[in-house]
């Protein structure tokens, strides 16, 4: 396996040329992008055209990631060629959240071989209910293939994210990428570090991924009574305060939902993921120094333990993270990096929602957490 | 700076320092300086928007859960509250005596029940304790109830007597239970008593147990059954018909198992829905035991639920075996003659009855034997009443051994029997029967070795005609036998049409009889009694005539013996007896002297009852002297029933009242016997009196009734007095009194009255002859 990373800059251009000696049939380029490169996809078209045979993945992100530097404005991408893997992609078109469990399901069925490793999406941001598309995926998939991945993002924005279809970026698109082969080693980690706070309180109105009340009560409300001063932030400043939520009180697996809009109207909240009703949920805040830990943890479970040659590993957190961390967002990406074999290059971004197994396997949407997938060939 | 200090510099800004190409010791350029600067102001910024997001969060969270604290320490308080409100409510109003006691058995609290179940004691006597208030033999059953609640940590129930403060034994059901710690000593144990009064429950079971005990001793069936006849009890004798041993409950037998195909149709059919109609039903029903069928009365009684719906039966059944024994001992007395065995008239008639019905729809040949056995009563008087008995039953057993077994034979009374054959193929049928039952009895009775030869008579009456009945059947053929005992007996005779012709003249009689005193047909007659040596008018017999219309006068020959079977003789008597004594008070007023009247008084009269008040009230109303009032009664009365012809006799002397033996010598008593009888005068027959003065013994016979008789007491009356000669004899022998042709026939009333006047200017007359002569 061969891998180079690069990054574009508007001003600056390339920072190392293209390596066109990759491109193979068994090439990954996998290209983060920030959401303005959508209008304009200048650097898309330069990697294709030194890339022309190559598999090609990207997405918009809410900031990338490359090596330990956090950057926006740019494209961040690697490039991996793999000696013994089969690489196959595929893509899925939406009109909205009730199509994604049959997008995950056709994605399933087109990467499917009998020797598939892992699966790696890149999906948009906004138009997919996150959950569905997972459990679509899942469904079609034997439960030993890693799925990870995650949600294309729009910065602080939340209008409109693009992933790369044919090469063009565009709304309402699921990527995927199926590495095949038993040369193939992908690990996945995934950590919060998130404290729950406050009563917990029942999901008493919701529908699918929208929220509408929690103990009789707005949802919208009790999210700008704690934001203050800050609500006039929404949406973005909701993600200072993620959901976790759970089915009973009872219930050991938390889940974490990322606000993704808010409707004033309907003094509603859309999440990145399912609020069923009669949930429980409680208010989640951050602890940063625990934000940290979790990234560095996520790193370490995400080791691959049989690799030979470099290894490429692929950071997605949630764009949560990065409002909250702040300045001290690269704190994180240093953690991780710190955590991670040394001969491991580090890309990735900020997502609007993350894609991992859970500890036992089970593949499911995140939000608010700190995804790494590493990927190396044996 | 010294390397053991530590660096002064903060992470962060050394990350930003790091990140700009800075050193802390030295100073940036002014651009870089400006990097640093925004750099540095956004993590002050961070640091305020998260100390400002922290403490609001705090701040909201802590009253938001502060809230919630006082929320559910509100409520969790008034949940308590209420929850012991409410145990204390259980406890001060439940009906059931809760206590708790130490060791010593101490009362350490009681609710309220527990005071009104020892009778209202506000507290507890004695040592103090809770045993005080159980019975002394039950005392110990409780310490030991308490102690085996502690030791297996297990409630334990049990049922102890309690005397109340009114001295009443009350019953409690007791449940104990031991208020544990771990390895706490039972000395500083404490104990939960519940206590309920089962008083009434327990002498309910007592009374109930009383109850089933009746029941299970009784004789008679008792069931208890569901509506579909699934029995819910059934007592011992019960059982025993089921064939179900004592400890075997029924259980899934049904109630209608206990009978008969036939009675268990009656008991589903009709009892079961009266039961349900009525509320009971009684009647009869056969129970089928495990050997024999036994009659049954069975009551059935229905027991409703609250809604009125049938919830279950009860059942009475009594053996009535004994009863029904009885009952056809009675209904056999009643149809049956008791010496015999045969049919008594009632029987008989009723078998003919149907014989009848059945005759009329088959038209086979229907035969009445009405059969009268002759000289029977000569072997009552000369062996006496027990041979004659036995004679009936032998002649009885004769009658049934000609008869087939289809046939009826019966016994009407005293000597006469009847015999109803059916089914005869032809009159030929009948005709043998007869033959038979003749014949039979041509062979003599041993009677105690004694041999009586008694003969049958039989009258046969065929039923021929539509309109013949049971009751014209027998009259017919008591008619044939009638003319075969006419024709000498010990024969047979066939009804035919002059029978029936003779019949129907009868019965055409009978019923003109019944009417001719209301159409007054009937009149009185009279015939005069004189002195036969001077002719003197003593006075007259009155004799009975009827003048029917279309016909004329009919001989009182005749009408007499048809009024004295049908009973209208009394009727007659009656009649005649006030019409005679009336006209004659009339004329004895019209004379102003003495006038005898003699009324024939029939046999049957004199024996049935009623003779002697119509005689009374006839007395009363004419105002007739009883003195010369003479009743004439044959002497074949005495002969019959002497005692009750003895015992009205002297009635009627006590009503002053004279009495004569009318026709005397006609049958065979004798004056020496007619002597025990309270009689004055006795007329001799005139079949005596037509031979006086002849050659003969009857003049020498007249001669020695009229001395005896005189000697005896006895007035004499002859009559039929027709010629001279006679009356001159009578006169010679010295009778008394006179009757006849010669004198007068009977005369009607105004001829009698013309009679006296002539009879009276005829004496005036001779008187003065003699006055002349002398």
């Amino acid at each position: 396996m061969q891998l180079e990373t690069l990054s574009w800059a508007p001003d600056v251009g390339w920072s190392a040329p293209i390596p066109g000696h990759l491109d193979s049939e068994s090439t990954l380029a996998l290209a983060f992008g920030d959401p303005a490169i959508g209008a304009d996809p200048i650097p898309i078209k330069e990697l294709r055209a030194a890339l022309p045979t190559s598999r090609l993945l990207g997405c918009s992100t809410a900031g990338q990631i490359l090596g330990d530097q956090l950057t926006d404005g740019t494209l961040v991408v690697s490039i991996t060629r793999f000696e013994h893997a089969r690489v196959d992609t595929t893509t899925a078109r939406v009109s909205g959240p009730a199509e994604s469990y049959a997008a995950g399901q056709g994605i399933a069925a087109a990467l499917s071989t009998p020797d598939l490793r892992a699966v790696f999406v890149l999906s948009d941001g906004l138009l997919v209910n996150g959950s569905e598309l997972v459990r679509g995926c899942a469904s079609g998939l034997a439960s030993d293939v890693v799925v990870t991945g995650g949600l294309a993002g729009d910065g602080e924005r939340f209008e409109r994210t693009w992933v790369l279809a044919d090469d063009e970026p565009v709304t309402g698109a699921i990527a995927a990428v199926g590495l095949s082969g038993l040369s193939v080693q992908v690990g996945a980690g995934s950590y919060g570090g998130w404290d729950i706070f406050g009563p917990e309180r029942r999901i008493t109105r919701s529908d699918g991924n929208v929220l509408y009340e929690v103990d009789g009560r707005p949802a919208l409300e009790l999210y700008k009574e704690y934001l203050g001063d800050r609500a006039s932030g929404l949406p973005a400043t909701a993600l200072l305060f993620p959901l976790a939520v759970r089915e009973t009180r009872d219930g050991t697996n938390r889940t974490v939902r990322t606000i993704l809009g808010v409707d004033e109207d309907a003094q509603s909240m859309t999440f990145a993921g399912d609020v069923p009703q009669g949930w429980c949920a409680q208010l989640m805040r951050a602890n940063k120094d625990r934000l940290v830990d979790g990234a560095m943890q996520a790193a370490a479970m995400s080791e691959v333990a049989d690799a030979h040659g470099p290894r490429l590993s692929v950071a997605i957190s949630c764009v949560g993270r990065r409002l909250v961390l702040g300045e001290r967002t690269e704190e994180e990406i240093e953690a991780t990096l710190e955590a991670l074999a040394p001969d491991s290059q580090l890309v990735g971004f900020y997502s609007y929602g993350e894609i991992a197994p859970h500890g036992e396997g089970f593949c499911d949407l995140h939000n608010q957490t700190m995804t790494i997938t590493t990927i190396a060939e044996a | 700076m010294s390397q053991t200090e530590p660096d002064p510099t903060h992470g962060l800004l050394a990350k930003q320092l790091r990140r700009l190409g800075l050193r802390a010791d030295a100073p940036p350029d002014a651009a870089t300086w400006g990097a640093l600067l925004r750099r540095v102001s956004a993590a002050y910024t961070d640091a305020d928007d998260d100390r400002y997001l922290m403490e609001r969060s705090l701040e909201i969270s802590g009253t938001e859960m502060a809230d919630l604290y006082e929320e559910l320490r509100s409520t969790t308080e008034s949940r308590v509250a209420a929850q012991h409100e409410r145990l204390l409510a259980v406890t001060e109003h439940s009906p059931i005596a809760i206590a708790e006691i130490d060791a010593h058995g101490r009362v350490l609290f009681a609710n309220p029940a527990s005071r009104a179940m020892v009778g209202g004691a506000s507290s507890i006597g004695g040592d103090g304790t809770i045993f005080f208030l159980v019975h002394e033999g039950d005392r110990q059953v409780v310490r030991e109830a308490a102690m085996r609640a502690w030791e297996l940590g297990v409630d334990q129930t049990i049922t102890v007597r309690s005397t109340a403060d009114d001295g009443r034994t009350r019953w409690l059901r007791v449940n104990v239970r031991a208020l544990r710690e771990a390895d706490e000593d039972p000395v500083s144990g404490r104990w939960f008593i519940a206590a309920g009064d089962v008083t009434e429950e327990f002498e309910a079971r007592q009374s109930s147990e009383r109850l089933t005990a009746l029941l299970e001793a009784a004789t008679d069936v008792v069931a208890v059954f569901a509506p579909t006849g699934e029995l819910l009890h059934l007592n011992r004798v019960g059982c025993r018909y089921l064939g179900v041993s004592d400890e075997e409950e029924p259980v899934g037998r049904a109630f209608f198992e206990l009978f008969d195909a036939a009675s268990r149709e009656r008991v589903r059919k009709v009892a079961l829905p009266a039961v349900r109609a009525h509320g009971t039903w009684s009647g009869e029903a056969t129970l089928i035991g495990t050997d024999v069928a036994t009659a049954m009365s069975l009551v059935v009684i229905a027991h409703n639920d609250p809604d009125g719906e049938l919830e279950y039966c009860s059942a009475i059944a009594r053996d009535v075996t004994e009863l029904k024994n009885v009952q056809h001992a009675l209904a056999r007395e009643a149809t049956h003659d008791a010496l015999t065995g045969l049919p008594n008239r009632t029987l008989l008639l009723d078998r003919l009855n149907q014989a009848v019905l059945r005759t009329q729809r088959s038209g086979n040949d229907l035969a009445v034997l009405y059969v009268d056995l002759d000289r029977v009563k000569i072997v009552n008087d000369s062996l006496g009443h027990e041979a004659g008995d036995r004679l009936l039953v032998e002649a009885a057993r004769r009658l049934e051994q000609c008869a087939r077994s289809s046939d009826t034979v019966g016994r009407l009374g005293g000597d006469e029997f009847v015999i109803v054959a059916q089914d005869l193929e032809g009159p030929r049928g009948g005709v043998r029967l007869a033959m038979r039952v003749v014949h039979a009895f041509h062979e003599p009775f041993d009677l105690d070795g004694i041999e009586a030869f008694v003969t049958a008579s039989v009258g046969v009456a065929f039923r021929v005609q539509p309109e013949d009945t049971a009751v014209t059947l027998l009259r017919d053929a008591d008619v044939a036998m009638y003319r075969a005992k006419e024709a000498g007996g010990s024969r047979y005779e066939l009804f035919d049409a002059e029978m029936r012709a003779w019949a129907t003249d009868r019965f055409d009689t009978e019923s003109a009889l019944r009417h001719a005193i209301e159409r007054d047909e009937m009149f009185v007659h009279y015939q005069p009694q004189v002195r036969p040596e001077n002719g003197e008018v003593v006075g007259f017999e009155a004799l009975a005539r009827w003048d029917r219309p279309s016909i004329g006068a009919v001989e009182p020959s005749t009408f007499i013996p048809l009024a004295e079977e049908t009973g209208l003789i009394a009727v007659v008597g009656a009649f005649v007896l006030e019409q005679a004594c009336r006209e004659a008070r009339c004329w004895t007023e019209r004379l102003g002297e003495p006038l005898r009247l003699a009324v024939n008084v029939s046999g049957r009269q004199l024996t049935q009852p009623g003779l002697l008040e119509v005689v009374e009230r006839v007395l009363s109303t004419t105002g007739f002297d009883p003195a010369c009032l003479t009743l004439e009664i044959t002497e074949s009365v005495l002969v019959h029933d002497p005692a009750v012809a003895q015992t009205r006799l002297e009635a009627l002397r006590e009503l002053g009242v004279r009495t004569a033996i009318d026709d005397f010598g006609k049958g065979y008593s004798s004056l020496a016997y007619l002597q025990r009888f309270p009689i004055d005068i006795v007329k001799i027959d005139q079949v005596f009196i037509a031979g006086l003065g002849r050659e003969g013994p009857d003049t020498t016979i007249v001669a020695s009734v009229i001395e005896l008789a005189h000697a005896l007491g006895f007035e004499v009356v002859a009559e039929g007095v027709e010629t001279d000669l006679q009356l001159r004899s009578l006169i010679e022998l010295g009778c008394d009194l006179v009757q006849g042709y010669l004198v007068s026939r009977a005369l009607a009333p105004e001829a009698a009255v013309g009679f006296l006047a002539e009879r009276e200017s005829l004496r005036s007359l001779a008187a003065r002859d003699r006055a002349t002569v002398s």
